[in-house]
């Protein structure tokens, strides 16, 4: 009798979680490609920024260490995110609408189900495409410095990957009331490339002493400044004022530690929240 | 029963309440009560009033931008209404309003507007979708080589369904509606983009899954396409139900609005306009004014088929214009020709009801 | 679904690649005009060594009773599994004159201790020191392949993240000559200002004769060769004229005299750095030696799993699709 009642309850969790489980699955065959491309991508763009300028250039020094030479390559990472993030996730909801696919087959499902699935998919690829460039950068670090990758490397990763997640939220943000794939897209690089870089400078104009802790660009700075062996506890190590004649400028070399993961976590609750609103309100 | 039909016309037209078919014990599996969805100031559908029985298949009828596609998008949860209700058979046979928790409801198939899918091969397609839906998973494969043998799609399995032809397309998605089995089939023009045969295939299909007792939902600015497959039409017209009932009673109802002429000669053909401009003058006062008669050059309800010698009168359908017609057809062709017939037709092209319907329904102004 | 990706992309994107890797392989290509005979086979990265075995009591009684390991080799060399490292950041052409010699072989700055001595010896001594005037007396210029390092000195502790020197260089001669007349350079400046240094009562800078020459080589850790390196180092010795030393394939064998005599074998990698340095007694039992750590294979390793891990990947996945095709 219990037994059957236990039963019962594993059939209903199976049941509740199959729609989300067969459209994470199906999400990893449908971006398999794409993931293969930006895995490639990822790869290829280590060796030609990371490691060939070196191997083939013998005047063009290395870096000191390893942990300068991670610094120094992981530069690329944030590109590389903003890049996937938009290709990966700018189809989550929008292209559900525009080809009218996925909710045509299941309007008993919860359709957030869906997008769950979705996203998690979708993200699974992208932590593997930055896992890949990872690994590629400290294979080559073992190559140029041997020993072991050193620890603050894999904090890195981790702050990599919070904000491949808060960049995966706006992204998914946009895609929920965006019309097409393609606008999502070029409007999500637009804004986390150029809008992004355009407010910060803005604002540093208007107040060139405020830290823009709002800005995802100033907070990526810390995926590779973490490196840093002595990483800045005072506010005036973090950034560095430039003068130039009679113009002033500060440029922010990192946020800190705390105040970045806080902001990641914020960009992705706030977004993902909102989404799920305009995604509710939604029509075809 | 015929007047019985004609009033609930007429009761669709002024939309009351729900239809209610007593006493035949057929169970309801899905009821659209008062359903209205407005875009703006503009009201796509209006007050749409539709019992559909168990096993009953429904053609949803009318013209483009008549509001088909909005009524079942509206039914697939893809848009919400603005008011009305939509109530579907759930597992337990109760009928349940669709809201956010739909999971007990029975299985629907669905096919809304030309669905483009995603970009991956068709058996990887419609195993997603007969897993998410949690077909018994040992039956899949045998399940989508059936369906896409059905539709002589097999060759094309593990294609990707972007190569597909619009029509390959169209049937994926007919495939897709009706592949777990579902209940309840709700499908958008089926016969888009689809060549001859595809069409005969898709009504025998729909025949063989009426063996099934499945409840079907066909709409279709088609109606010739699907009047020979459904039990019952819905006519629909800017948005509002102008008729919905079985095609029998749909024609007999029109048929009372025509009339055949025959000759014995031919009209001279020198004679032929002037000879017609006549018959439709005089003709005027009985005409129906809501019929615009299909023909370029005629305007007037009176048509000429000059190889059969005969005319076709649409008039308003009383009793007394029969006569009078006739009287004055008489007069008309007394002295060089004979009129060997006059009679009511014994069929008519469900087609002339289908226009008779949306014209009698005066169009909306702009906005609504 | 994201046609942006699509075929066009791809080519593109091969395209981006073709043209960068042309631009890089053309900047690589005009950057290192060798000289005519040899060529430097050093490579950028990171090289461990470690001090393999030290008979402290050997050394005392043979090589040195006063000074350590640690005096030669610098930092904790006086003890077994003590490692050092250092990274060559990069190769460049330059010009050596004496100057640049005296700082970094004769490390004569080390000389002058700035304690023992009043203002105007020290100028004076500074002023013998200077770039200019030393590049007044000296001019003749050697061409050299300077490496950039940074380097990290003998520890038996995991090494720490900075390291204890950088900017350390070091530097191959194009011709072996070039170090006869560096050295023949040195012994006249030292000559010179010896006679000064007397009359200010200061010890005088010693004057080198070709063995001495290469064993402050050897001990400075910063001599390198090119290749090949069996006739750079056979001319070398010649050039030297030091008797003591001979050449054994890249291996140089050194005959010195401390307490007793003692044998030294300094072993070339592959890159033309010190790879081994074995101090033997004459009967040939090991003093002390220090060798290469090799942390390639770890790399190899690494890379090796990482590289069947992917392949293995792509395969199951094409063996699949094959199946689907079916
Ligand atoms: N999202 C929308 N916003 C505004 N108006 C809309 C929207 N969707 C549909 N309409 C309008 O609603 C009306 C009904 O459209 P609908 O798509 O339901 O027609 P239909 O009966 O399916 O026509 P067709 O036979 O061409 O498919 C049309 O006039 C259309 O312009
Ligand atoms: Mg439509």
């Amino acid at each position: 009798m219990q037994l059957l009642e236990k039963n019962e309850k594993y059939e209903q969790y199976y049941l509740a979680a199959l729609p989300v489980v067969t459209t994470y699955i199906f999400e990893l065959k449908k971006q398999w490609k794409k993931f293969v491309i930006f895995t490639i991508m990822a790869i290829s763009f280590v060796i030609l920024l990371s490691h060939l300028p070196y191997a083939l250039i013998p005047d063009n020094p290395l870096p000191d260490t390893q942990a300068d030479y991670f610094q120094s390559g992981l530069n690329f990472i944030i590109l590389l995110t903003i890049f996937g993030a938009c290709f990966f996730f700018s189809g989550i909801i929008c292209s559900e609408y525009s080809e009218k696919t996925g909710f045509i087959t299941f309007p008993i499902i919860n359709k957030y189900k869906l997008v769950v699935g979705k996203y998690l998919g979708a993200l699974t690829l992208m932590i593997g495409v930055i896992a890949a460039f990872y690994i590629a950068l400290g294979v080559l670090g073992i190559y140029w410095y041997g020993g072991p990758i050193n620890y603050r490397y894999y904090y890195s990763f981790g702050i990599a990957l919070l904000y491949l997640i808060a960049v995966s939220s706006f992204v998914t943000f946009f895609s929920s009331f965006m019309k097409s794939v393609n606008m999502t897209i070029v409007t999500t690089i637009m804004l986390l490339l150029i809008a992004n870089m355009i407010i910060d400078s803005l604002v540093i104009l208007l107040y060139p002493e405020f830290e823009p802790i709002y800005s995802l660009n100033h907070n990526s700075q810390l995926i590779s400044y973490i490196l840093v062996e002595d990483f800045p506890t005072k506010l005036e190590d973090r950034y560095e004022d430039l003068e130039f004649r009679n113009f002033h400028r500060r440029i922010w070399l990192t946020p800190t530690i705390e105040g970045a993961i806080t902001i990641f976590l914020l960009y992705t609750v706030i977004c993902l929240i909102v989404a799920a609103i305009i995604f509710k309100r939604r029509q075809l | 029963m015929e007047t019985d039909k004609l009033n609930r016309i007429a009761e669709e037209k002024s939309s009351i309440g729900p239809i209610e078919k007593v006493g035949t014990g057929l169970k309801t599996v899905m009821r659209l009560e008062n359903l209205t969805k407005k875009f703006g100031s503009f009201i796509a559908v209006n007050n749409i009033n539709i019992e559909v029985y168990e096993g009953e298949t429904i053609g949803l009828v009318g013209p483009n931008g008549a509001g088909k596609t909005t009524t079942i998008k509206m039914i697939a949860k893809l848009l919400r209404p603005t008011s009305g209700k939509i109530l579907v058979l759930n597992k337990a046979g109760k009928l349940q309003a669709l809201n956010g928790n739909d999971k007990d409801l029975v299985r629907f198939g669905f096919l809304i507007d030309q669905p483009f899918f995603y970009d991956m091969t068709a058996y990887q397609i419609l195993r997603y979708f007969a897993r998410s839906q949690n077909y018994q998973k040992e039956k899949i494969n045998s399940r989508i080589d059936e369906l896409l043998k059905l539709f002589k799609l097999f060759k094309w399995k593990h294609e990707k369904v972007n190569t597909f032809s619009k029509g390959m397309r169209q049937k994926m998605g007919i495939i897709q509606s009706i592949l777990v089995d579902p209940q309840i089939i709700i499908l958008d023009e089926p016969q888009t983009g689809l060549d001859p045969k595809a069409r005969i295939e898709i009504r025998a299909t729909i025949r063989e899954l009426q063996k099934l007792g499945k409840t079907i939902f066909v709409a279709s600015h088609m109606l010739h396409e699907i009047s020979e497959v459904c039990d019952k039409i819905a006519l629909i017209n800017n948005g509002k139900i102008v008729a919905f009932d079985t095609i029998e009673n749909l024609e007999k109802n029109l048929k009372e609005k025509e009339l055949h002429c025959q000759l014995l000669y031919p009209i001279p053909h020198k004679d032929l306009e002037s000879t017609i401009d006549r018959i439709n003058q005089k003709l005027e006062h009985y005409a129906n004014h809501n019929i615009e008669v299909p023909t370029p050059e005629h305007n007037h309800s009176v048509k000429y088929n000059p190889e059969e010698q005969n005319f076709t009168i649409y008039y308003d359908g009383k009793r007394e214009s029969r006569g009078e017609i006739l009287e004055i057809l008489m007069s008309e062709f007394k002295s060089n020709n004979k009129i060997i017939s006059f009679s009511q037709p014994k069929t008519s092209k469900l087609e002339q009801i289908y226009l008779e319907m949306i014209l009698e329904d005066q169009p909306r102004d702009g906005g609504g | 679904m994201a046609k942006l990706l699509k075929r066009d992309g791809v080519k593109r994107i091969s395209l981006g690649f073709f043209i960068l890797s042309t631009i890089l392989i053309g900047l690589c290509s005009n950057s290192m005009a060798a000289s005519t005979t040899y060529e430097p086979a050093l490579n950028k990265g990171t090289v461990v060594f470690k001090v393999d075995q030290y008979n402290e009591g050997k050394w005392e009684d043979t090589v040195d009773r006063e000074l350590e390991p640690d005096d030669y080799f610098d930092g904790d060399s006086d003890e077994i599994g003590a490692r050092s490292k250092i990274t060559i950041k990069n190769l460049a052409e330059y010009k050596w004159d004496l100057y640049d010699a005296l700082i970094f072989f004769f490390d004569v700055e080390s000389f002058i201790d700035e304690d023992a001595l009043n203002q105007t010896e020290l100028f004076y001594l500074l002023s013998f020191l200077s770039k200019d005037y030393v590049d007044a007396l000296y001019p003749e210029e050697h061409k050299v392949w300077e490496a950039l390092t940074v380097q990290w000195d003998f520890e038996t502790e995991e090494f720490d993240e900075s390291p204890d020197e950088k900017n350390y260089i070091l530097p191959i001669f194009q011709e072996p000559k070039y170090y006869r007349d560096l050295l023949d350079d040195y012994n006249k400046w030292a000559l010179g200002l010896n006679t000064t240094m007397l009359l200010l009562g200061i010890e005088p800078f010693p004057i080198l004769d070709g063995d001495d020459f290469l064993w402050l080589l050897i001990t400075s850790g910063i001599f390198t060769i090119a290749r090949p390196f069996n006739s750079y180092l056979t001319t070398l010795i010649d050039k030297l004229g030091s008797d003591d030393a001979e050449v054994k394939g890249n291996t140089l064998i050194l005959e010195r005299k401390g307490e007793e005599e003692y044998i030294v074998e300094v072993t070339f990698s592959d890159q033309g750095m010190q790879s081994s340095l074995v101090i033997k007694n004459d009967e040939g039992r090991v003093i002390y030696e220090i060798v290469q750590d090799n942390t390639d294979t770890i790399v190899l390793i690494v890379s090796g799993v990482i590289a069947a891990s992917i392949a293995g990947i792509i395969i199951v996945i094409m063996r699949r699709r094959k199946k689907f095709k079916q």
